[in-house]
């Protein structure tokens, strides 16, 4: 009786295994570098930092753009 | 070299060519990571094309407004806009979830490029004497060849690391904030407004007669009715003579011809490479990083030939490039399956060597600074820059057209005999344009035996 209910479990975890397998196999394979759509989804728990970059990069750009826009050259004295 | 980088207009110069450098490895990262992207978006080959498109057309429609606005604000304050915003938007396109909204912020990214090469090439016209421009310009314009070479370096190691596309994106965005800095430091707009910049310096740039001659304020030579009125270097320049000016008009359809020819050639190139030549897709890509190789020699030689051999004459480099490129492209239309890889690499080195002596390639800042006045560079050159856009649009589905089906797979010779009538054509257009520098067309000027004619700019001759 035991016997036969180990080869009942074992037969189990074999299809599960070839159905887990066959289940991958049949997914589309991403080449590494190539995350989900969403943004967020692809950032995973890094995006409260990628949105922090790009934070910091636009503050750092207004900041040139407004200090070269501001300045007027004028003629040197020489 | 101490002596060199102390020089302010070699800073300026170095500075510009970082801010087009860091342009180019921004705008084909985005090629370089497209087969990552495609698979991410689960984006189509038309909706591929219409992402690359959409970049095309934000680029070519900003050109005249680029030029407007480098000419009326100053290229300083431009350069650093177009560097500012292509910054913010490479980020911003680090967080698409489908392919219209890549293709809609492909658009903004293109329009924020456009700003920059007026800008760049109004700054070498104006900080650099006739006698050394060509090589300066040729300097500058080594960043749009050595940058596609370095790019997959740059971008697939970030994106492979990281796991994902965007971080290429993420990273590569903090690239422009150097060139920020490095234009607020280094960068002014004129020689004779810079207090860095020593009488010796000024002296080489404008030569001593002119600047005595000239202390004008009026930096628009459109806007002044005399030469006095205007800074040392220019001279008074109306908007008739800029737009309606037969020399800008042949450099817009030349820069078309070139460009339909170089863009179509590059982007097709590995295609090409595996679908007619059968070579594995590694050998393939090499094609086109080879063609890169070929631009940057010839961009150095072409400005120093052009300096020194040809005596500051700039469209005989033009005329030789139309027609080489032609023969390069012509004889690589009959390679076939089998072809030696020595020979394609040959071919196709000759191909961009000969194709960057062309009007969109090199010495197009000295000559439109020469044929007009450097304070009209960045309008005119907004011209001749949406004639190349305009070209590099049409090629690709151009090509796709011309590329016929047979039962050995795909043949691209029409699409290569079509390539090489457009160095024809360039070469044509380059024909019918004035050298500055003997008052007459190129070919005219040898045909009368070495004999100077009498063309003068509209405005001087007015006066």
């Amino acid at each position: 009786m035991a016997a036969k209910i180990y080869r009942r479990l074992i037969g189990a975890v074999v299809f599960l295994i070839a159905a887990g397998a066959h289940g991958a196999a049949a997914a589309p394979v991403r080449p590494r570098g190539a995350g989900p759509a969403d943004p967020f989804a692809d950032f995973g728990p890094l995006t409260g930092t990628a949105i922090t970059l790009d934070v910091i990069n636009t503050v750092i750009v207004i900041y040139y753009i407004w200090r070269i826009w501001s300045r007027r050259e004028e003629r040197a004295a020489g | 070299m101490q002596a060199i980088l102390s020089q302010r207009r070699f800073q300026v110069l170095g500075t510009a060519w970082l801010a087009w450098f860091v342009n180019y490895l921004d705008r084909t990262k985005t090629a370089a990571l497209l087969p990552l992207i495609i698979v991410s978006l689960g984006m189509t080959t038309k909706q591929t094309g219409l992402v690359l498109f959409w970049f095309f057309l934000g680029y070519a429609s900003v050109q005249p407004f680029a030029g407007f606005l480098t000419d009326l604000v100053g290229p300083k304050r431009a350069l650093a806009l177009a560097v500012g915003a292509f910054s913010v938007f490479t980020w911003t396109m680090a967080l698409v979830g489908n392919w219209q909204e890549l293709a809609l912020r492909n658009l903004l990214f293109g329009i924020a490029q456009g700003f920059e090469v007026t800008a760049g090439a109004r700054l070498t016209a104006t900080w650099f004497p006739v006698a050394t421009r060509g090589r300066a310009f040729a300097f500058h314009q080594t960043a749009y060849t050595i940058a596609p070479i370095l790019v997959p370096f740059v971008a697939v190691p970030i994106a492979q690391a990281t796991g994902s596309w965007r971080w290429s994106f993420m990273v590569i965005a903090f690239f422009g904030l150097p060139v920020l800095a490095a234009i607020d430091h280094f960068i002014v707009d004129r020689p004779e407004r810079d207090p860095r910049v020593t009488k010796e310096e000024l002296r080489v740039i404008f030569g001593a007669d002119e600047l005595r001659k000239k202390r004008g304020e009026i930096t628009d030579p459109a806007r002044a009715h005399r030469a006095e009125e205007l800074p040392p270097g220019e001279r008074v320049t109306p908007y008739s003579e800029i737009f309606l000016n037969r020399n800008v008009m042949l450099m817009f359809l030349a820069s078309f011809f070139s460009l339909l020819a170089s863009w179509g050639l590059t982007t097709w190139l590995p295609t090409y490479g595996v679908q007619q030549l059968k070579l594995p897709l590694l050998v393939a890509g090499t094609l086109a990083s080879v063609v890169y190789l070929g631009a940057l020699c010839g961009v150095v030689t072409g400005g120093i030939l052009s300096d020194t051999v040809f005596g500051t004459k700039r469209t005989p480099i033009w005329l030789l490039g139309g027609l080489v490129m032609a023969a390069a492209i012509l004889w690589a239309s009959t390679f076939r399956q089998g072809v030696s890889l020595l020979t394609a690499y040959a071919a196709f080195f000759i191909a961009g060597f000969s194709g960057s002596w062309a009007p969109t390639g090199q010495l197009f800042a000295p000559y439109l600074a020469e044929i007009l006045t450097p304070g009209a560079v960045g309008r005119s050159l907004g011209v001749v820059v949406l004639g190349g856009m305009a070209g590099s649009a049409v090629a690709q589905p151009l090509t796709a057209a011309l590329v016929v089906q047979t039962p050995g797979g795909p043949d691209f010779s029409h699409a290569f005999e079509v390539f090489a009538l457009c160095g024809v054509l360039l070469f044509l257009c380059c024909v019918g344009m004035i050298e500055p520098r003997v008052r007459r067309t190129y070919l005219g000027y040898l045909l009368s035996g070495r004999k100077e004619g009498t063309w003068q700019p509209k405005s001087i001759v007015a006066s």
